[in-house]
């Protein structure tokens, strides 16, 4: 019972000091415009002030501030569970919404106030009048101006009225409270615009996982596997083929640090996915491909032109999907030269490999067949694009697309993409020299 | 033990997984690998063209995959047997291809005894390979409820003690029966449910509810 006593005093006396803190505005915003409209157009009528005020409290709940601390006072004083958001890049929609409730406050604050300080001490006036029978008057003017009630029907209902108006007035502020309290999720809420781009965001990282474990399955997964086999294998026959242990065991070496290159690209991408800001280094990543293809004999032209502000997973998926494609030409290509075209456009990346098939191999056949086309399309559907190979005379071409969300335009990415090209042009230049 | 060695086809569209596999079996002197395939394609035309005794079948592989490749190998006159090698143990695609008639399932990550051991058993075709494994395999889909052939009360419990693992000769001593009599009886199960072999019967007489599992 005293529990119960001691809450519904906290319960109220925060309504109440909500209500204040609404009526200590609304109060200092009622004096500025009525002194500003009487410094310029002299009296005015109330209706003309009412209006007057209201635009300045809508002006109010305008400024940048408003809605942190009108979230802030609804948590704290109205006890607001639901969820309140302070975007931190409001939309009109969100502006509006804290500028009828930053109105609503100081209204509902300036009525509870008139109600308590007003209307309490004038139904009191009126009651004792009414018992005393007497108007009461300071000077010539009277207080209330009311006539006398003329019986004891009349008196105790004026009585009754006075009683109920000023109990109505010392309550007022707990169903306004309430009130405020049950709109305050729906002002100050997410917006449907904000609910449906939380669901957005969510299907964007659920996508996300699905592609981060497509690269763990496709690139850990397969490295540790050929890592078990090879491992199985040499063990098996280090004593009968030493030579055969050492090569699986070389394998073994170059698959696990494969693998560990591409658990730190991972890595990378998952760390600048949580910083949201994906500045992936693919044009270097890109370069290294270039170059590790290029000491392995292919005499490769690359010309790269990237966009800046390429999602982190969609950077690596180009990566990959050059290196599948350059390992395709190396492994299943006759000699000669490969061209890699990496560039970008409205709709988004478009990768293009091209080279030489070997006379008298069958159109379609080893190719296409290649781990390369296959994976390559399923990485592409992942992102919404297309990849297609197909013979062209002498020379097998892939071309895959990726759609992405516009890019920004080349001026602003200037320097990156020349970078990415010169980079390539560098290598290309440099191929005969032995390190490159 | 066979006086030929055992003939052993290696598909995987990893060189390096064949070349492991490749090393591992040919390191036994009663298997020897005869070929590997790089692709299904390659996969079926080499099992034509070699005449292996046992596939190595990867289940996941570019163009025609381990699943298909695995239908097209049975279909071939006197076919091989084909052990399907997977990355994965709970792979849909490996229930998939002992339903088509695989023989067996081998995890790529099984250790050089186990995979020795695993083309050993399919290529004799005498018991079951990984009984439990493949128990676990088959439970992860519902089974049909109509359809069953009508095997007898003696045929259903020999089945029961294929799909444990059991040998003819386990299962004779189990019954008290003679070898040659659950001979008869396995013979007699495999051709009602039209299965190639005692892993096809245990996956589809679980599926046609004969078996619990």
């Amino acid at each position: 019972m005293q529990a119960t006593k001691r809450y519904l005093m906290r319960y109220l006396a925060r309504r109440f000091a909500w209500h204040m803190l609404g009526a200590a505005i609304g109060l200092a915003l009622v004096l500025l415009v009525y002194s500003l409209l009487n410094i310029s157009a002299g009296m005015v009528p109330s209706w003309a002030l009412a209006v007057a005020t209201f635009a300045a409290a809508i002006g109010l709940g305008l400024v940048p501030g408003a809605r942190e601390l009108e979230v802030t006072a609804a948590r704290a004083l109205l006890d607001v569970d639901d969820e309140l958001v302070v975007p931190a890049d409001p939309r009109p929609a969100h502006r509006i919404r804290t500028a009828v409730w930053v109105a609503g406050h100081l209204a509902s604050g300036l009525l509870v106030a008139a109600g308590l300080f007003a209307g309490i001490p004038m139904a009191v006036l009126i009651g004792v009048e009414a018992l005393a029978g007497e108007s009461l008057r300071s000077g010539d003017s009277f207080y209330t101006g009311l006539p006398l009630p003329d019986g004891p029907v009349s008196l105790a209902l004026r009585l009754i009225a006075c009683a109920a108006f000023a109990l109505l007035a010392l309550v007022a502020t707990w169903p306004l409270g309430a009130a405020a309290s049950a709109l305050a999720g729906r002002v100050l809420g997410p917006t449907p615009h904000d609910r449906m781009e939380t669901a957005l965001a969510r299907a964007r990282r659920e996508a996300e996982h699905t592609r981060l474990a497509r690269e763990l399955h496709d690139g850990i997964g397969h490295a540790l596997t050929v890592v078990s086999v090879q491992a199985a294998a040499g063990r098996r026959v280090v004593a009968a083929n030493p030579e055969a242990a050492a090569e699986a065991l070389a394998a073994i070496e170059d698959t696990a640090r494969s693998a560990l290159t591409e658990l730190d690209q991972l890595l990378a991408v998952l760390r600048d996915d949580a910083d949201d800001e994906a500045p992936v280094a693919l044009a270097p990543a890109l370069g290294d491909v270039v170059s590790a293809h290029r000491r392995a004999g292919l005499d490769l032209a690359a010309r790269i032109d990237l966009p800046e502000g390429l999602p982190a997973l969609l950077g690596r998926t180009v990566q990959r999907i050059v290196t599948e494609a350059l390992t395709n030409a190396h492994r299943h290509g006759a000699p000669g030269p490969v061209g890699l075209t990496v560039g970008h456009d409205d709709d988004g990346v478009r990768i293009e490999v091209v080279n030489p098939v070997r006379a008298g191999s069958r159109p379609g056949r080893r190719p296409s067949g290649g781990r390369g086309l296959s994976g390559i399309r399923e990485r592409v559907a992942l992102f919404g694009g297309t990849a297609e190979a197909g013979r062209d005379g002498d020379s097998w071409i892939l071309r895959a697309t990726l759609p992405c969300a516009p890019l920004r335009t080349a001026e602003r990415t200037g320097d990156r993409v020349h970078g990415a090209t010169d980079r390539a042009t560098d290598r290309t230049t440099n191929r005969k020299d032995p390190d490159a | 033990m066979p006086d030929t060695p055992v003939r052993v086809l290696v598909a995987d569209d990893e060189p390096l997984v064949r070349s492991g596999l490749r090393l591992i079996l040919d390191a036994e002197p009663d298997l020897q690998v005869v070929g590997e395939a790089g692709d299904g394609a390659q996969a079926v035309e080499l099992a034509r063209s070699l005449r292996p005794d046992v596939v190595c079948m990867d289940v996941r592989m570019p163009g025609v995959d381990g699943l298909r490749a695995t239908e097209l190998v049975l279909r071939l006159p006197d076919p091989p047997r084909v052990l399907v090698v997977t990355t994965f143990e709970h792979d849909g695609y490996v229930l998939d291809a002992l339903t088509v008639g695989a023989s067996g399932f081998l995890l790529k990550r099984a250790g050089a005894d186990e995979m020795v051991q695993a083309v050993r058993t399919v290529a004799v075709g005498q018991s079951l390979l990984y009984p439990e494994a493949l128990r676990d395999l088959i439970r992860s889909r519902p089974r049909a409820t109509t359809g069953a052939p009508a095997l007898t009360p003696r045929e259903r419990e020999v089945l029961g003690l294929v799909a444990q693992g059991m040998t003819n000769a386990e299962i004779a001593t189990a019954l008290v029966v003679g070898v040659e009599t659950v001979r008869t009886h396995v013979a007699s199960v495999l051709a009602k449910l039209q299965a190639r072999d005692r892993t096809q019967a245990v996956v589809l007489g679980y599926r046609a509810g004969l078996v619990d599992l």
